[in-house]
């Protein structure tokens, strides 16, 4: 996760404990994975936020934009989220030991009907040419 | 600006009873028609269709509401602060669209001047917006960092719409205000003029005319105005979240709560739909009972 401030971090935003002094700031709701992801962000870094200070979004791109085009003056969301919103906001790293990470996996369903292709996905997710478009959105390797 | 032509008066009095006209040879035609024609029954079974389609969703809530605890969801802390909030910003609204839209409905129903169409187009661009687009239009001008009324506001009286009551009643008068004006337009078009003549006449002063007369003989459709903007208000979803936010106590309103609710407590998501199923139900039908007259 990565912590989305506007851009320039006029704030001066240095990480998770500093949200406690922005305002309002942007998170996914309660159950939603960003917004469980979030929450233990919050918990590692043994910062609590009131609930009167959260506005939730209802998923990562709805959050985001609460401090793109909004006035919440940071958020918790995705690194992908945050490096595709460009130039509309800043992000300022988690070091990795108080932060999560979100990890996807990939398999072919058993039932499948399609196992050829849906191999061939797999395998072009996981070669060169599908790993470096990952990475270009900012996903990690496995 | 010249005023818009009024019926002449006195000559038309008696136009209303045209029963009479209708020729003989003709069987009486309306709603007491008993002859069952295929024409009438396959109509009669679209419109079944058409009543099942609106009336069973209504009913599916009912069905997933948990009856016996109930009342135990709506006192949930969360409940009872999103109950409280609508209540709360849906009246204000309410009273906003009265103050701002009635002089506005008066004079697009009352005056013919440049513009007056564009001006009636203007007024009713939120109820074909999407909602969430009006939030941005709202954040726009009225946000804080990005907008210029915002800023102004902010810096001026400190005072921020975004993430406060404030900006849910400004969301909520921005999508709901249209319903009122059109229909306090309608309502001040279709007042007989002669009424107003007549008070004139008599001596009575411009105030006393408008107070007196104009708005009492449009009460009912100002009063069916305010209750569809109050409905629409009420229901806020998209403009809200987007401009004034999703805080818990402060902007979260029944909607929001509805929908955030579903995937943690979709129980009292159901109890607090049902909230706002009976709450529709009971406004229509009273006030159809009493102001919103139809034909019969």
């Amino acid at each position: 996760m990565q912590i989305a401030v506007k851009p320039g971090n006029p704030l001066a935003i240095k990480g998770v404990g500093d949200l406690t002094r922005v305002g309002v700031i942007g998170l996914c709701g309660r159950t939603v994975p960003c917004g469980v992801y979030a929450a233990s962000v919050l918990a590692l870094n043994k910062t609590n936020v009131p609930e009167s200070q959260i506005t939730r979004g209802t998923d990562a791109k709805a959050t985001l934009a609460s401090v793109a085009v909004g006035d919440a003056n940071a958020a918790i969301v995705y690194v992908t989220d945050v490096r595709a919103a460009g130039k509309a906001v800043s992000g300022v790293a988690i070091p990795a030991r108080q932060n999560v990470r979100a990890i996807y996996g990939v398999s072919v369903v058993r039932g499948s009907a399609n196992r050829a292709a849906a191999q061939a996905f797999i395998n072009y997710l996981l070669g060169q040419e599908g790993q470096a478009t990952l990475k270009s959105f900012g996903f990690l390797a496995p | 600006m010249a005023e818009r032509q009024a019926p002449s008066p006195f000559t038309d009095m008696n136009t209303d009873q045209t029963a009479d006209r209708s020729p003989a040879s003709l069987p009486p035609v309306g709603r007491g028609r008993r002859h069952i024609s295929p024409v009438s029954l396959g109509l009669s079974v679209v419109a079944a269709v058409a009543v099942a389609f609106v009336a069973l969703p209504l009913l599916g809530i009912a069905w997933r509401t948990p009856w016996s605890s109930v009342l135990e969801q709506l006192s949930s802390p969360a409940a009872r602060a999103a109950l409280r909030l609508s209540v709360l910003t849906s009246a204000v609204t309410a009273l906003c669209t009265i103050v701002l839209g009635t002089p506005l409905a008066w004079l697009i129903a009352r005056y013919e001047f440049v513009g007056r169409r564009l001006l009636r187009a203007i007024i009713t661009v939120p109820v074909v917006l999407p909602p969430v687009v009006s939030g941005v239009a709202l954040l726009a001008v009225f946000g804080r960092s990005n907008g210029l009324v915002g800023r102004m506001l902010f810096d001026t009286f400190g005072t921020q719409l975004t993430f406060s009551p404030l900006g849910v009643i400004v969301s909520q008068t921005f999508v709901a205000m249209p319903f009122y004006v059109l229909a306090a337009e309608a309502g001040f078009t279709t007042i007989d003029r002669r009424f107003e003549q007549l008070a004139t006449t008599l001596g009575a002063s411009e105030k006393y005319i408008f107070a007196g007369v104009t708005l009492r003989l449009a009460a009912p459709a100002l009063l069916a105005g305010v209750v569809l903007a109050w409905a629409r208000a009420l229901g806020e979803f998209g403009a809200t979240i987007t401009f004034a936010g999703n805080i818990e106590g402060r902007t979260q309103t029944l909607p929001l709560a509805v929908y955030l609710l579903l995937e943690s407590d979709p129980s009292t998501a159901y109890a607090l739909s049902m909230v706002m199923v009976s709450v529709a139900v009971a406004v229509l039908v009273a006030l159809r009972g009493r102001y919103l007259r139809g034909n019969r």
